[in-house]
This record gives C-alpha cells, sequence and structure tokens, in this order.
C-alpha cells in the first residue's frame, strides 16, 4: 500500500469521524461563524485578553514586572498561538481537498498524484497565511519574544487585531473611505484655511508686543487649534487684526466642521446597504463554495433552511427588500437586488466561487432571464431552475439550466399516485426526501475498484441489505443479462440487471438499503484493494 | 383505479390541470369543477369533462355526488382559505371521502388536516426537498426522474396477495421476484401490523399473508404477469 492511498484512506477516517466534524463545528462557531451564539462572548473575552496583554507590555515599558504577569504573558501568548493555528485549520478542509483529486483522478481513470493534491492544501493554507487579518495576528505574537526589543513596535498590531473582535470599525473605515472625493474637498479647504488664516496671523502678530506667535509653525498650530474649535487658549491673539482673523477662522471652524459631520453621517446613510452587499461579497470571496439563491418566495425559503441546516453557504438574492429583510433575519447572507442583474451575479462569486445557481422565483420569465445570464456568465456553474408552467422547461434548458422543478407537475404526480398506491408512494417518496433512515443512493465503479471485473452475484447484497435497483453505464450493455434499459441524459440506465453482469469501470450503481447499510458497503469496497488495483495504477 | 367511484378536481388553476393530467394518464377521468367561466373554459379546451359549480353551497356539492359516488375530492385552490373551506364541507357531507388538497404555507397544512383532508400536498416544500436533493445527488435524481416518476415504463405498483395466493404463508426470504420476475422488491405492507410498511432491506424475514400487499418497481407487463401468477 502506498502512502498516497494510506493518506486518502486517513482523510476518509477523518470525513466520516463525527467527533472530528463536531470539533470543527466547534472552533467554526467560536472563530468564524458570525451568527453562532456563542461567538460575541468569545470576542469580548479576546478583545479583553489583548487589551490586558498591551496594557501589560506597556508596564512594563517604564517598570519591572513580577512573574505572575510574564506568566499571564505566555498565557496570552499560547491562547494567540492557538488561535492562530486553528484559523489556519479552519479556513479549508485539507481532506476534502485530498479526497477531491482522489476521486477526481479516480473518475478519470488517471494515477493518483499525492503531492499535487498537497501542494494545493498548502497552497491554499498560504493564500490564507497571507491574507492581511492573518499577518497581523502573527505579528501579534512576535511582542512577545523578548530577545528582539526592537520588535516591540509590533505592539501596534495587537491592537489591530481587535478588528477580528469588532466589525463595526472595520466598517467605519469603509464608509470614510468611500466618501474620498468629499472628504478631500473639506481636506483642500481645510487646508487652504489653515495656510492663510497661518500666513495672516503671522504677519499681524509675529511683531507685536507681547504676541504668542513667533513662528510660522505657531501659526499654523494656532489656526488649526481654533478652526476646529478645540481653542485652547495657550495662543491667544493679542492685537485687533488678529482678532479679526480669529473670527473669521471660527466662523470658518464651524462650517467645516458641520461639513464634515454631515459628509460622514449621509455616507452612513447611503452607504449602509452597499457596505452590507459589500461585506457578504468579501465574505462569499474569503472561503470556499457557495450556492446563489435567487428568489426568497416560499421554495426558496425551505430550499434556504435546509441549505442552513446542511450548514452549506449560500446567499439569497431578491428584489423585494421586505424577502431580503425576513432572510437577513433569519441570519442568511441576503442582497437586495436582481438576479439577471450580470454586476451582481459576479459580485457574486458567479465566475469564481459559486457552485451553482438556484432559480426560483414564481416568474418564469424571471427564472429564464437569470438562468441565461447565469450561464453567460460562467459555463461550468450548475444551474437549477423553477418552472411553473410545462412549456417554461424547453426554455428554460436551451436558456442553459442543468435540471429543472416543476412545483405542479410533482404535485400532480404525488396526487395521482396518492389515489393509486398510497403506501408504496410514501414510502418511496419519504424515501428520496430522506425522510426516511432507508435511502437510495449511487456507487460509482472507479478504475482499479474492488468490484470491478466481479459479477453481481458476488457482492453478496443480499448479505448486506441492500437491494440493487440498476447500474448506470455510459456504454450499451444491453446484451449481457439486461432485461430493460432506460435512456438517461448522457447514459443508460439498465434496470434489475441479471446476477452473472459484470461490473466494469465508470458503471454506477443504485443501490437502496439502510443509511448505515450503504454507507458501510461503500467503505469495505474503499478498504479491498481490487485485483491489481491500486499496484497497476502505479506503474504507469 | 378498480373501484367505480368518481373523482372530483375543484380548482382548475395550473395545478388542477396537471393533475388531471396525471390523472388521465393513469386511466382516471376526473370532472374539473370551478366556479370561474375562464379557467373552465381553458379545462374545456384541454378535452377535461368540466362543470361550473359554487362551492360553497352544500346542496350544490351534493348534487356534484359528494356523500353518494364521489370517492376522491382534489381541493386544488390557490388559496388555502379555499381549500380549508371545500375540505370542511366535504368531510361534513361524507366522512369516507378521500380529500386531497395543497397548502401554500406550512402553517395551514396542520389547519386543513384538522378541516378533516386526508393528504395535504405542500407544493413548494416538496419542490424544495427535490432541489436539495438535485444539489446533494443529481444523479440520483436523473435516474428517478426519467423512469419511476416519469413517462417510461418503469412503474412503482402495489400488488396485493389474494386469499388463497400460493405466496400465503411463505417467506419474504424465498421470493425471487428480481429472478424471476425483472422486478425490485421494495417492501412490504404488512396487514396484521396496522398497514406499516416493511422495507425489504430491514432484516426481517417477514411471512407473507393474503392481504398484504407488496410494493414494487418495474416495468407495466411484469407487474401484471405477477399478478396473475400469484392469483
Amino acid at each position: 500500500m502506498s502512502l498516497g492511498h494510506l493518506v486518502v484512506r486517513l482523510c476518509y477516517a477523518i470525513e466520516q469521524s463525527v467527533a472530528y466534524r463536531r470539533w470543527k463545528g466547534f472552533f467554526h462557531d467560536l472563530l468564524e461563524n458570525p451568527h453562532a451564539r456563542v461567538r460575541p462572548y468569545f470576542d469580548i473575552a479576546m478583545a479583553l485578553l489583548v487589551l490586558s496583554s498591551v496594557l501589560l507590555l506597556v508596564l512594563a515599558v517604564r517598570h519591572p514586572i513580577g512573574p505572575w504577569a510574564y506568566a499571564f504573558e505566555d498565557v496570552a501568548l499560547v491562547i494567540f498561538i492557538v488561535e492562530y493555528v486553528t484559523r489556519l485549520w479552519l479556513y479549508n478542509d485539507a481532506t476534502r481537498i485530498v479526497i477531491e483529486h482522489y476521486e477526481r483522478s479516480q473518475f478519470l481513470g488517471e494515477r493518483f498524484r499525492l503531492w499535487s493534491a498537497l501542494r494545493e492544501v498548502v497552497a491554499k493554507k498560504w493564500g490564507y497565511m497571507t491574507s492581511p487579518l492573518a499577518i497581523i495576528d502573527l505579528l501579534a505574537i512576535i511582542p512577545s519574544y523578548r530577545p528582539l526589543r526592537l520588535l516591540r513596535i509590533f505592539l501596534l498590531f495587537r491592537l489591530f487585531k481587535l478588528f477580528r473582535y469588532a466589525r463595526s470599525i472595520h466598517d467605519f473605515a469603509k464608509v470614510l473611505s468611500e466618501k474620498r472625493a468629499e472628504l478631500a474637498t473639506v481636506g483642500i479647504f481645510l487646508a487652504f484655511s489653515v495656510m492663510i488664516s497661518a500666513t495672516v496671523i503671522y504677519i499681524f502678530e509675529a511683531d507685536a508686543e507681547g504676541g504668542h506667535i513667533k513662528t510660522f509653525f505657531d501659526g499654523i498650530y494656532w489656526a488649526l487649534v481654533t478652526l476646529s474649535t478645540v481653542g485652547y487658549g495657550d495662543i491667544t491673539p493679542q492685537t485687533t487684526e488678529g482678532r479679526f482673523v480669529t473670527m473669521v477662522l471660527i466662523l470658518t471652524g464651524i462650517g467645516v466642521l458641520s461639513f464634515t459631520t454631515s459628509i460622514i453621517v449621509s455616507a452612513f446613510q447611503e452607504k449602509m446597504p452597499e457596505v452590507h452587499a459589500s461585506r457578504i461579497y468579501a465574505e462569499l470571496e474569503k472561503r470556499g463554495r457557495h450556492t446563489i439563491l435567487c428568489g426568497f418566495g416560499r421554495v426558496g425559503q425551505v430550499v434556504a433552511a435546509q441549505l442552513f441546516a446542511a450548514r452549506e453557504r449560500f446567499v439569497v438574492i431578491d428584489s423585494d427588500p421586505l424577502k431580503v429583510a425576513l432572510a437577513k433575519k433569519r441570519g442568511y447572507m441576503a442582497i437586495e437586488g436582481d438576479g439577471g442583474h450580470t454586476e451582481l451575479l459576479e459580485n457574486a462569486g458567479i465566475r469564481a466561487q459559486a457552485e451553482r445557481v438556484l432559480c426560483l422565483t414564481d416568474d418564469d420569465v424571471a427564472n429564464v432571464y437569470i438562468t441565461l445570464t447565469a450561464r453567460h456568465l460562467s459555463p461550468q456553474v450548475d444551474i437549477i431552475s423553477r418552472a411553473n408552467r410545462e412549456e417554461t422547461v424547453k426554455k428554460l434548458i436551451q436558456a442553459g439550466a442543468d435540471y429543472t422543478v416543476r412545483p405542479f407537475t410533482v404535485v400532480g404526480l404525488i396526487a395521482a399516485e396518492y389515489i393509486g398506491q398510497p403506501v408504496a408512494f410514501e414510502a418511496i417518496y419519504g424515501m428520496l426526501t430522506g425522510e426516511q433512515e432507508v435511502t437510495l443512493d449511487t456507487l460509482a465503479i472507479r478504475e482499479g475498484s474492488a468490484l470491478e471485473g466481479r459479477s453481481l452475484a458476488e457482492l453478496g447484497l443480499k448479505a448486506r441489505r441492500l437491494v440493487l435497483f440498476g447500474v448506470i453505464s455510459r456504454v450499451r450493455r444491453e446484451a449481457e443479462g439486461v432485461r430493460s434499459t432506460y435512456p438517461l441524459q448522457d447514459a443508460r440506465l439498465h434496470f434489475n440487471p441479471a446476477l452473472d453482469f459484470r461490473l466494469r469501470q465508470a458503471d454506477i450503481l443504485v443501490l437502496f438499503g439502510h443509511r448505515l447499510s450503504v454507507l458501510r458497503f461503500k467503505q469495505s469496497v474503499e478498504r479491498i484493494p481490487g485485483r491489481g488495483g491500486w499496484k497497476t495504477n502505479r506503474k504507469h | 383505479m378498480e373501484d367505480e367511484s368518481q373523482a372530483l378536481i375543484f380548482g382548475c388553476g395550473p395545478l388542477g390541470l396537471e393533475v388531471a393530467d396525471q390523472l388521465r394518464a393513469r386511466g382516471i377521468d376526473a370532472l374539473m369543477i370551478d366556479d370561474d367561466t375562464e379557467l373552465l373554459e381553458r379545462a374545456d379546451s384541454r378535452g377535461f369533462p368540466v362543470r361550473q359549480l359554487n362551492y360553497t353551497d352544500d346542496e350544490e356539492l351534493k348534487a356534484a355526488g359528494i356523500g353518494r359516488d364521489v370517492g376522491v375530492v382534489f381541493s386544488l385552490f390557490m388559496e388555502d382559505s379555499r381549500n380549508v373551506f371545500l375540505t370542511i364541507s366535504a368531510r361534513a357531507l361524507d366522512p369516507a371521502v378521500r380529500i386531497v388538497t395543497v397548502t401554500q404555507s406550512g402553517a395551514s397544512a396542520d389547519k386543513l388536516l384538522a378541516a378533516g383532508a386526508s393528504k395535504v400536498i405542500d407544493p413548494y416544500e416538496i419542490s424544495a426537498r427535490k432541489i436539495n436533493e438535485l444539489i446533494r445527488r443529481p444523479l440520483l435524481q436523473e435516474t428517478l426522474e426519467a423512469t419511476v416518476f416519469g413517462r417510461q415504463d418503469l412503474d412503482l405498483a402495489e400488488v396485493r396477495i389474494p386469499e388463497g395466493s400460493p405466496l400465503d404463508g411463505t417467506h419474504l426470504s424465498g421470493l425471487d421476484l428480481a429472478g424471476e420476475y425483472n422486478l425490485v422488491l421494495l417492501g412490504v405492507v404488512d396487514r396484521d401490523l396496522s398497514d406499516a410498511f416493511v422495507f425489504v432491506t430491514a432484516g426481517i424475514d417477514h411471512r407473507l399473508h393474503a392481504g398484504d400487499v407488496l410494493v414494487v418497481i418495474g416495468p407495466e407487463g411484469e407487474v401484471r404477469r405477477l399478478k396473475e401468477q400469484i392469483r
């Protein structure tokens, strides 16, 4: 068994470990999930820790501190390091990357390269390590390294760390930066006023009897103190001309101040929804794959609830402010806007991290338009669209939808089946929707799989309490004891093949059975090395 | 359906038409009822039997056959309030009639059940679940969409074991439907256990009795063959 296989098995084991998931979920809540209940407590505790450790380091500049202080500093340091490492760990799932690489290579029939998988893991982690917040975290750890006293200045970074625990500071900076032009105008006006009044006061006061202004710099200092309405009073004009300038400057100061205030206030009022949206975009960019959900009607709401429960990342887009407010209230990321808007979809990451787009509005026209826009922007994104009318299905497929869902057709089917065969239908329906422990699942035969080349009789499905529904195959296999086949999009379903049907690479078994039986079967298939399986693979 | 009872569809919106379509595919001609002439005309143009009726009037409901030979009532109005009203009226007229209705919101489902509906379908909930499944297991959904739920010849069927059938008294493990019939057995509805559905994968070697119902998937012809041979 190669090292690669060992790592893959380890990754599978970790992926399946309940304890691992629970811990990861816990730390995710603690450090990253902004909606977790524990998060505010954690933020406050961390902020207090940062402040007290900074306080201690500041005290240590001039005063000798006791051993307990060093101990405290060490504790704080350990916590910072643990936090840093945990964030690095949480950033993405290394195991999943390895598994994806493995499954992709198996699917494509290529040799699995452990190093390329590990390289991607390291690259992703490095991407996190070079993000500004991660750098701040790292720099915040450094001041504790006492031999390098010069690094004391990095103490500042420990204070910057507070940004992490208080997002509002972040937003404030952002709002101000959006009003750059106006603030620059005020700034220029301010500079002019200061320069002119400083010049004037210097000319009048420099030679005056008992005057305080001896240098031009005194003039600038005085102008600024006066203009800002602070007015320390350490420098006061002595001449009539000087007092006249002061009066004008005071009035100007009031104007400048109120103008600045109004700019900032209006900036907040205007930009709050945008800040919110851009915060969401940033959030979407930051971590992994996500789903774009357009339309927060009844269907959208239920889908969102299910995605939320499954801890999937998604963003809701709806043009109705009330629905957006509802989504926000439920703790989802939501943006007000039209899903057919190119820019909006781009911002939501359709070209980058978005995995799929769901068009779930109750308006077929809108769904077709969103589908078309999304497909145009990204050829590979999965698009699932809702068709309220049968005729729309074709249009949606033409517009680029991968799948369509027709609420009314489903209901028609259920209603009709219900009066004919209620129990059977309820059973299979429950099975399909995951309401039951018994599920239908698929298992792909990869190259070198233990199952390749075996007949169905050899699988021992009955002993495993599994029932074979059929085998999906990309090639025609009608001759091999298959009694009925059904065409799918780009494959065929061979229903209930005979026991001597031999499995080939790329076949997909459709099984039904208890969740655990299916899982165990999958696990055991992964564990048994196939006929030559791994070893032949490595020869290539 | 074997029984002679009449099926009524109240509400000729897109949902009503869809149900009527599906029923027609199964050989049931349901009478479509609405008080909106425009909707009725559309249903009529698609060849469904239609009737204009004021559903709020009990006498008219009785005239339509509720309480006599109507076996199933589909209440498919787009408003929850109308569905609730019709459900209550129909239930009062006939305690035995089966009432299938739809709900626009999860909260109304309970009201409809309280009003006496036998089955409440939530189109949005179901669609959402389907979408969720499409996200999680697209291939599987496609398979079922194309076969069992599609218009292809692969049906879900209930096969009742008749009195005096050779299967009466045999065990589930002795049954080889996959080999002998090209049918996949999903489970059994046990009449003794108050119609509980026992999945074949539960590992219980169930003893079959007359009255039990086998739930199978397979081509229609095979289902018919099974029904004939176990008689």
